[in-house]
């Protein structure tokens, strides 16, 4: 964790950015306006509508709120790319140079009040995760008077955020466009025109969100990536964006199911998830693995079953929980070596999701 | 003249508050550099912490000062030594001591690192390094027994780069052993450490001491064997009696994995 100057970060993305495609357009015209950082992602349509779409739709916390958070998060996570852009859009949106520097040196000497520190701890620690946060973190959030949809929307802001994170970090996208905005002297004179744009093109992003993302019709009886979870969102327009994200990774043809339900198993495992890892090891058994095989897996993070890409893969995947910048960009390179561009943001994007959803699993915490 | 010495004085005046009111922004902004300069350094010295020590204890310590208590948490311990390290320092210049030593520990490190180890000290040709803190790691016995199989790879490497120059080859031994500990920042104001404490730490030093007697290059204990697959080929060696333990160590050395991790 260090001020945005002091982030190593790798000057040469993972893949480089493909311009120009159907998949950029439709997400500029759902956004209104273009962001840089799409278009290292769109060989992945899943991968590239979560990053544009994490303008969450949220509706028990504060548009602010989510913004702090959003800042808490990728700062602590150290992402360049997310950091600055964030820093820049509270710029833009009136937030004062001192105030934002307050939060960055110390939380808690900051002049935000207790609730919303309170808040921001709670996402702190959900992106750290080690440990990850248990019952009494949820009920100082209840203390400091968030309800238990508003708790919910807290740790989801904070559990998107750590995937936006991973997924420009492992990819090293360059630095928000938004800063060289923020940083215009023009722009800077004409700062409440921007913020009245900025936010209005946040707001309709926001209300397309809702069209786009709409709640499917669960098949009973059949196990589903993050059910549980989907179900503890219920009742937030956060529920059914996790729902289109997690069945549009499912059925994206770049890596195998079999591959996916492994990620999101030893992720959820590493990450001391019992609800992530037991859908995981159902979905893994749907894929055709032995419950014998999935124990010893477990156990030993190797198995006769994986394949050479997996057995080197988990080990990625691992490596994504806790990490330096400069490391993982480095053990992303020598990782990905000869795969294609596809598979590699599909890699990125599930390793980022598996964390996602492992860290959110808190708030079922809340439901028993 | 009656009315210009108002006038006067009211000029006089105002440039006194003139003056007093441009020296106090200059101040003013000397302080707020200053104040600027001392918490950029202040960052600098916490990131530098960080590194450390788990984010966690550097931010109690800055709210709580040092007295802060230790957890108890399952981890694997390695310590590391060169075998024959004194009659090397007798053959060489201490120049050329340091370098190689330098490479050998910088080679040591990245081994360590990369299967998720923390090395907590060196000791004089030794180190000892952590799995499973600062961060947990449920996986720790498994990470610290492939790490030191790299770390056998690399020295092997690094022998051939010291052969080339005329140099003899470095052997180590490696003692691992897992177990609970207290982990936390011990010491004083003048110095203080993240390590660990406990009997699972003297017990990984000892089984590293036996790595002599045994003339092998990975030793590891009981508890570390039973948390490793059939992948790992080891083979046991007679239990032996160590200091500070009055039952008998069953130990094995460690020949190689089937897969690369």
């Amino acid at each position: 964790m260090g001020s945005l100057a002091e982030i190593d970060w790798c000057d040469t993305p993972l893949v480089a950015p493909t311009p120009n495609t159907e998949v950029e357009r439709e997400i500029r015209n759902h956004l209104g306006f273009p962001l840089n950082s799409i278009a290292y992602l769109v060989p992945v349509p899943w991968v590239a509508w979560t990053l544009a779409t994490n303008m969450q739709q949220v509706a028990h916390i504060s548009g602010r709120l989510t913004d702090l958070i959003t800042l808490i998060v990728s700062m602590e996570n150290s992402c360049r790319h997310c950091y600055g852009a964030t820093r820049s859009i509270l710029r833009l949106t009136g937030y004062s140079e001192k105030r934002i520097s307050q939060l960055e040196e110390d939380l808690y000497q900051s002049e935000l009040d207790e609730r919303t520190l309170t808040a921001l701890s709670f996402a702190r620690k959900c992106a750290r995760s080690d440990p990850r946060p248990d019952a009494s973190d949820l009920a100082g959030l209840a203390g400091a008077g968030y309800s238990r949809e508003a708790i919910a929307e807290v740790a989801y802001v904070a559990t998107n955020a750590c995937y936006s994170n991973r997924l420009a970090t492992i990819l090293a996208i360059p630095p928000n466009d938004i800063e060289q905005l923020e940083k215009n002297p023009l722009s800077r004179l004409l700062r409440p025109l921007v913020r009245v744009l900025l936010e209005k093109f946040i707001t309709r992003a926001q209300r397309k969100n809702v069209s786009k993302f709409q709640p499917r019709a669960a098949q009973p009886g059949t196990p589903r990536l993050g059910g549980k979870l989907i179900d503890a969102l219920h009742g937030s327009p956060t529920a059914p964006m996790l729902e289109c994200i997690l069945e549009e990774c499912w059925q994206s043809p770049h890596l195998s199911r079999r591959t996916k339900a492994l990620t999101f198993v030893v992720v959820a495992q590493a990450l001391n998830c019992p609800v992530c890892t037991t859908e995981g090891r159902q979905l893994m058994e749907l894929e055709g693995w032995r419950r014998d095989d999935i124990d010893h897996l477990l156990r030993y993070l190797s198995s006769d079953q994986l394949t050479p890409f997996e057995a080197r893969f988990i080990h990625f995947a691992r490596d994504t929980v806790n990490y330096k910048v400069p490391d993982i960009q480095y053990t992303a390179r020598r990782f990905v070596a000869g795969l294609k561009k596809e598979e590699i943001i599909e890699i990125c994007g599930l390793v980022a999701l598996a964390n996602w959803v492992a860290r959110l699993s808190i708030i079922l915490e809340q439901s028993r | 003249m009656n009315a210009v010495l108002p006038i006067l004085l009211a000029v006089a005046l105002v440039l006194l508050l003139a003056f007093l009111l441009v020296r106090a922004r200059r101040r003013i902004g000397r302080l707020r550099a200053a104040l600027n300069s001392a918490s950029l350094e202040l960052q600098q010295v916490q990131m530098a912490f960080h590194r450390f020590a788990p984010r966690r204890v550097v931010e109690e310590i800055i709210r709580q000062g040092i007295s802060i208590h230790g957890e108890r948490q399952e981890v694997s311990i390695m310590f590391v030594d060169i075998v024959g390290f004194t009659k090397l320092a007798e053959r060489m210049e201490a120049e050329q001591l340091v370098e190689v030593l330098n490479g050998y520990f910088e080679c040591m490190s990245l081994a360590i690192s990369q299967h998720r180890g923390y090395v907590s000290k060196f000791i004089g040709d030794g180190l000892m390094a952590l799995f499973g803190t600062p961060h947990s790691n449920r996986w720790h016995a498994l990470d610290a027994v492939w790490a030191a199989l790299a770390m056998r790879a690399a020295l092997k490497d690094y022998n051939a780069s010291l052969e080339s120059r005329n140099l003899d080859p470095l052997e180590i031994g490696i003692g691992i052993h897992c177990g609970p500990v207290v982990a936390g920042v011990i010491g004083n104001q003048q110095l203080m450490e993240f390590t660990v404490i406990g009997d699972a730490v003297n017990t990984a030093a000892r089984i590293e001491a036996q790595t002599r007697f045994h003339q092998v290059d990975i030793l590891i204990s009981q508890a570390i064997r039973q948390q490793l697959d059939e992948k790992f080929r080891v083979r046991e060696l007679p239990p032996i009696t160590v200091k500070g333990k009055r039952e008998a160590l069953t130990l094995f050395t460690v020949e190689s994995y089937a897969d690369r991790p």
